[in-house]
């Protein structure tokens, strides 16, 4: 158990282990374009961007939630909707990030 | 000294914030790096995993100033004052696209600060000092606002003098809390605070989440009560009109674009330990909206109790005041107080970094070491906290919010320069420049239209009238400019000057 939280504690608090030097860190770049990796690995696709976009249309887009019904739980629907775009943004850049990992 | 205040109250307000403040020296000592200079002191060493970072962000980008203002600015506005839950949504999307890259172009050529990014990637040191000085500039007002945010606390629990030397003491003392916290062991003790004052700030929010409806009837009524407030005000309403659409689009888009752009917001980007730390972040930072979504209801919950204030910025304290017993007011102001001095400190730590980086090192002394870098910083985060403190004791309180409102307008005018220059060098420095200078000159003039007052300016397109957000306007002719002088400048040969950075820089 202790060696779980120390290794969950090392990963999230502190990250020694990843920081790398310049110096390294051009090697590393190098070798990469070397084995003929000319594109990044984390490129980002047409689609990902799409997902990036929806929040922007869903939330910039007023006319679309400007209203009162319906009604959940007493809250207007001006208030639901924008806190369900909570969610469903988190949602989406997860989605990104684990395509793009 | 202080006739008004409550023991009790002001007991558990002190030793809360006591806690908070140990807790956050002890820390600040743990994993601190050997080799000192600006990116230890300034940077906290670029080493924050996930958890440090989204607690960093967060204390940094939700300061006490949005814990009070937007719930005022609902209470006043009604549902136009909501802008606050769109924007701290659709920020992260474009946290996702720009910030990894800027953290790993930032990581190999050891930049500090978004201005050092402009000077490598463009060559020139006008541009990177215009994007420094807007910086500086929209910070200090900012800065004043987080101290009269703990001024405004101290004051509700009764610690307001009759001299100006006994009113000036509460925030004497908030800033000297903020200086010493920052001059000692920089970027790693707000950093360290953070955890506990989030902390504090979900127990406080969900408290009175969980108890407010209650008090007042449940949402339903409070929406009701709320709606019936409004229309015998004659402002607002429970839910937008036609004719705030736009004004409600373009702030929510016009604040998320300047977000990322302040030199707080990019120095805690740029303290984590990797480009996928900042990726896992734009994730999980949308709890805070979450937090913030809540703490805007409390507005409507204000208006539907009828509140008679002073003033709309009162609503949350006031609404503490009626729900909690003595001892929770006291750690729930002793939370906003925290809260206020996490990002006060770090926004003296970004201007700090912004003068010693490009100002000091540009132009007075270019081969200074870390460790001076590092040394000049410090003795520049106090001389900003005291400029922030000149600024409360001797100006209006009104004057700091107009002018932070000024700040976020101007602060756009750096996108251009900074998110641009992430994938390509499309425009010419000196466009880039022209553009800064038109856009700065047009919101000023623009708010200065509007008195300071408001950010929202209604344009005329023939016959119709829409309301739209003064640093979108601006930013549209800075754009616009740009793009015209750099096809102009390159139309003539006007030379470029030599680019530091290559397409392998953005590869983390």
């Amino acid at each position: 158990m202790r060696t779980i939280v120390s290794k969950v504690f090392r990963e999230n608090v502190f990250m020694k282990h990843e920081a790398m030097g310049t110096h390294e860190k051009a090697k590393t770049v190098k070798r990469m374009n070397e084995s003929g990796c000319k594109s990044s690995p984390r490129r980002l696709r047409w689609f990902h961007l799409v997902m990036l976009g929806l929040p922007f249309v869903g939330l910039l887009w007023v006319p679309l939630y400007a209203r009162t019904t319906p009604e959940i739980f007493g809250i207007p629907f001006f208030y639901t909707y924008q806190f369900a775009w909570i969610l469903i943004s988190a949602s989406l850049t997860a989605l990104v990030y684990r395509g793009v990992r | 000294m202080f006739p008004q205040l409550d023991a009790v109250t002001f007991g558990s307000f002190l030793v809360v914030l006591a806690l908070v403040a140990l807790s956050g020296v002890i820390a600040s000592q743990w994993h601190r790096g050997a080799h000192g200079g600006l990116e230890e002191w300034g940077l906290g060493g670029r080493q924050f995993g996930t958890l440090v970072t989204w607690f960093l962000v967060g204390g940094d980008f939700y300061t006490a100033y949005t814990i009070i203002a937007v719930p005022a600015l609902v209470f006043a506005t009604g549902a136009a004052g909501f802008f606050a839950l769109p924007y701290t949504i659709i920020v992260y999307p474009f946290v996702f696209l720009t910030m990894p890259r800027l953290w790993s172009v930032c990581r190999i050529h050891n930049l500090v600060t978004p201005a050092d990014f402009v000077r490598a990637r463009y060559g020139s040191h006008w541009l990177a000092s215009a994007v420094a000085l807007t910086g500086i500039l929209a910070l200090m007002p900012y800065i004043a606002l987080q101290l009269t945010g703990m001024e405004a606390v101290l004051a509700q629990m009764g610690m307001t003098g009759k001299t100006p030397l006994l009113q000036a003491l509460p925030v004497t003392i908030a800033f000297a809390t903020v200086a010493a916290f920052t001059f000692g062991a920089g970027l790693r003790a707000p950093a360290l605070i953070a955890f506990a004052k989030d902390v504090m700030i979900y127990i406080v929010v969900i408290a009175a989440v969980c108890m407010l409806p209650h008090h007042f009837g449940g949402y339903r009524a409070i929406f009701h009560q709320a709606a019936t407030h409004f229309a015998e005000h004659g402002s607002g309403g429970i839910v937008l009109r036609p004719t705030e659409y736009s004004a409600y689009a373009t702030l929510a888009l016009g604040s998320a674009l300047a977000a990322f752009m302040y030199p707080h917001t990019i120095t805690s980007v740029l303290a984590s330990g990797g480009a996928n730390v900042i990726r896992r972040n734009a994730v999980l930072l949308p709890a805070y909206t979450f937090l913030l979504g809540l703490v805007a209801l409390l507005g409507i919950v204000g208006a539907a109790a009828g509140l008679h204030l002073h003033s709309s910025k009162d609503v949350v304290p006031a609404l503490i005041l009626i729900a909690f017993p003595k001892w929770f007011v006291g750690f729930a102001f002793a939370a906003i107080t925290a809260a206020a001095l996490v990002p006060a400190a770090i926004m003296s730590i970004a201007a700090a970094n912004l003068f010693t980086r490009n100002l000091y090192r540009e132009y007075l002394h270019p081969n200074a070491s870390g460790n001076e870098q590092a040394n000049v910083a410090k003795y520049a985060s106090i001389a900003v906290n005291l400029g922030a403190l000149l600024f409360v004791i001797f100006l209006p309180v009104s004057y700091a919010v107009n002018l932070q409102l000024l700040g976020g307008v101007l602060i756009l005018q750096t996108f251009p320069a900074i998110v641009f220059g992430l994938w390509r060098r499309l425009f010419h420095h000196n466009a880039l420049l022209l553009g800064w200078v038109a856009g700065i000159a047009y919101s000023v003039a623009l708010v200065m239209c509007l008195k300071l007052q408001t950010s929202v300016y209604p344009l005329s397109l023939g016959s119709h009238t829409i309301p739209v957000y003064v640093g979108i306007l601006a930013l549209m002719l800075n754009l616009l400019v740009t793009s015209v002088a750099s096809v102009a400048m390159d139309w003539f040969g006007m030379p470029r000057l030599p680019d530091a950075i290559t397409d392998e820089d953005f590869l983390d």
